[in-house]
């Protein structure tokens, strides 16, 4: 059953890809974005580090792994499971009777009808630089290390995931909820940095808005065990928590969809 | 009535219509209030690190001067992502797409004159239910230093109305791209991104690399957040400060110059039907 499922959403992404292989003038000026983008958050980081040699207690290539597992999963989460974030349109529009037609989950299904090719690109981009700084960190041979980075990328996946289809879901009874989402995805470009340097105040923010766990506290349990076993250890309990709670809301969600729209 | 309240006052309708518009859609300003409190929190701490390990920047800023700057930076960051950016370049690209932008042409209205007018009908809404807001709670949370002096703060006003006017230059040649490049979300965040970067909203552009610096000096996006907050700062007065000024306005009308020129090119490309 499960391979049927994946084989289905296997197609439906390879339909996807071949549309946009039609558009190769916009499939690379968009890459062509993206790195100019990029490019210029990382200067903003080789600026930074050109002052100070370290942030706080961090190295300049430890600080890009943390930024890439929260970007990465951010990606992975907007590329593979978009319908997290698409799905506040068709809720709220009332667009998915034809999804609700057809024997493939709903959120498999529209994932793959909409998969972003931007997120895409961006998701080889990090992937690239994530594994620069792991060759850097020379990581590549501390297999338990290793596995706590992937157990952090999946963390940082979940936790997107989870948020994105929470705020999705709810506009099934709040209506447009695209500002707070926007919102969020904002806050995004600006936690690549090491909580720990921030005032108390702050970490707390961005612990209880589990963004903490996208980011600093899977790699630095990762590469720093004993200093960082509270709350490192527990980012991929909080990455399935916030998942399961986003996936009972979007149960309820889909309960109460209406062909008609929940347009106020 | 003179001829240029005469000329103007058709806009006026526009102006209206997008403060009505901007005032209905509160929510979207409160989250833009919100991220634009927590970004300029996390910017503050990282430049105060920052500052407190580097003897080249200590030279270049006190601390407070400097978490000035990347406060006040925040309160004009007029590239700020929210409902004014998405609001501005979704409408051009849909207009083109969908060919909407023929009710546009059909008005006895000039579009880009009707589009600056519309932008500072939104930047005036911005500025009041997000500007403000978050410069009020920096200020009264003390972590914020006032204008370096009454006329350094009357100027800071002067500046920012001609940093809105470089701005909707800026708006108005990229919406007009999406004629060519179908691709709103990739002009917006590549926008977003260089105009951040150059016009020293994330780092100020006097702790920039020499090269970096030659190629701001360049661009127009300086006109945009630097140049306000050096004013703001007081670190530009009596010529420097009219010199300032007058780059600013120079920037803006070679913008809606180029916007006029570029809209001749882009006009003829048009399909009303869409596309």
């Amino acid at each position: 059953m499960l391979g049927h499922l994946l084989h289905l959403y296997g197609v439906s992404i390879s339909l996807r890809l071949k549309r946009y292989a039609q558009y190769r003038i916009d499939a690379w000026l968009q890459l062509a974005m993206r790195l100019v983008r990029f490019g210029l958050q990382l200067t903003f980081l080789g600026i930074a580090f050109s002052f100070v040699g370290r942030l706080g207690d961090w190295t300049p290539w430890e600080v890009v792994l943390m930024w890439c597992t929260g970007v990465i999963g951010f990606y992975i989460h907007d590329t593979f499971f978009c319908f997290a974030t698409q799905s506040k349109v068709s809720f709220y529009n009332g667009e998915l009777d034809f999804a609700l037609a057809r024997p493939l989950p709903v959120y498999l299904q529209e994932s793959a009808r909409v998969m972003p090719l931007e997120s895409f690109l961006n998701l080889a981009f990090f992937g690239v630089a994530y594994a620069i700084a792991i060759l850097k960190l020379e990581l590549l041979l501390d297999p338990v290390t290793m596995l706590l980075l992937l157990l952090g990328l999946a963390a940082s996946t979940l936790v997107w995931i989870g948020i994105s289809t929470l705020i999705s879901c709810i506009s099934v009874w709040v209506g447009r909820t695209f500002s707070l989402w926007q919102s969020f995805s904002a806050l995004n470009d600006y936690v690549k940095y090491p909580l720990d340097i921030f005032p108390a105040p702050l970490q707390s923010l961005l612990t209880i808005i589990p963004f903490g766990f996208t980011t600093f506290y899977p790699v630095a349990f990762a590469l720093r065990r004993s200093e960082y076993l509270w709350p490192g250890a527990f980012s991929l309990g909080v990455g399935l928590l916030v998942f399961g709670l986003a996936y009972a809301t979007y149960v309820l969600a889909l309960r109460h969809y209406s062909s008609t729209g929940s347009a106020q | 009535m003179s001829p240029l309240r005469d000329a103007l006052l058709p806009y006026w309708g526009a102006v209206i219509s997008y403060l009505k518009v901007g005032l209905a859609m509160r929510f979207n300003f409160f989250m833009s209030l919100l991220v634009t409190l927590v970004t300029s929190w996390v910017l503050v701490s990282v430049w105060r690190v920052i500052h407190g390990g580097s003897a080249t920047v200590q030279g270049a800023f006190g601390e407070e001067e400097l978490v000035t700057y990347v406060i006040v930076a925040q309160v004009v960051n007029l590239a700020r992502m929210g409902w004014i950016n998405r609001n501005i370049v979704y409408r051009s690209f849909d207009y083109v797409r969908e060919g909407r932008i023929a009710l546009d042409l059909v008005r006895p209205l000039d579009l880009q004159i009707m589009r600056y007018m519309e932008w500072a009908a939104v930047f005036m809404v911005d500025a009041f239910l997000v500007a403000v807001p978050v410069w009020l709670i920096w200020f009264v949370s003390g972590t914020l230093a006032p204008p370096a002096s009454p006329v350094a703060g009357l100027f800071f006003f002067v500046s920012v109305a001609l940093a809105w006017f470089v701005m909707s230059g800026i708006h108005f040649l990229v919406s007009l791209l999406v004629v060519w490049t179908y691709d709103q979300l990739g002009l917006m965040m590549v926008r977003t991104a260089i105009q951040e970067f150059f016009g020293g909203t994330l780092i100020p552009l006097a702790l920039l690399p020499g090269p970096l610096v030659a190629i701001a000096a360049v661009m127009p996006f300086q006109a945009i957040v630097y140049t306000p907050v050096l004013v703001y700062l007081g670190r530009l007065q009596g010529l420097e400060l009219l010199f300032a000024l007058g780059l600013q306005a120079v920037w803006g009308v070679a913008l809606l110059l180029a916007g006029r020129w570029l809209w001749g090119r882009a006009a003829p490309k048009l399909e009303v039907l869409g596309g």
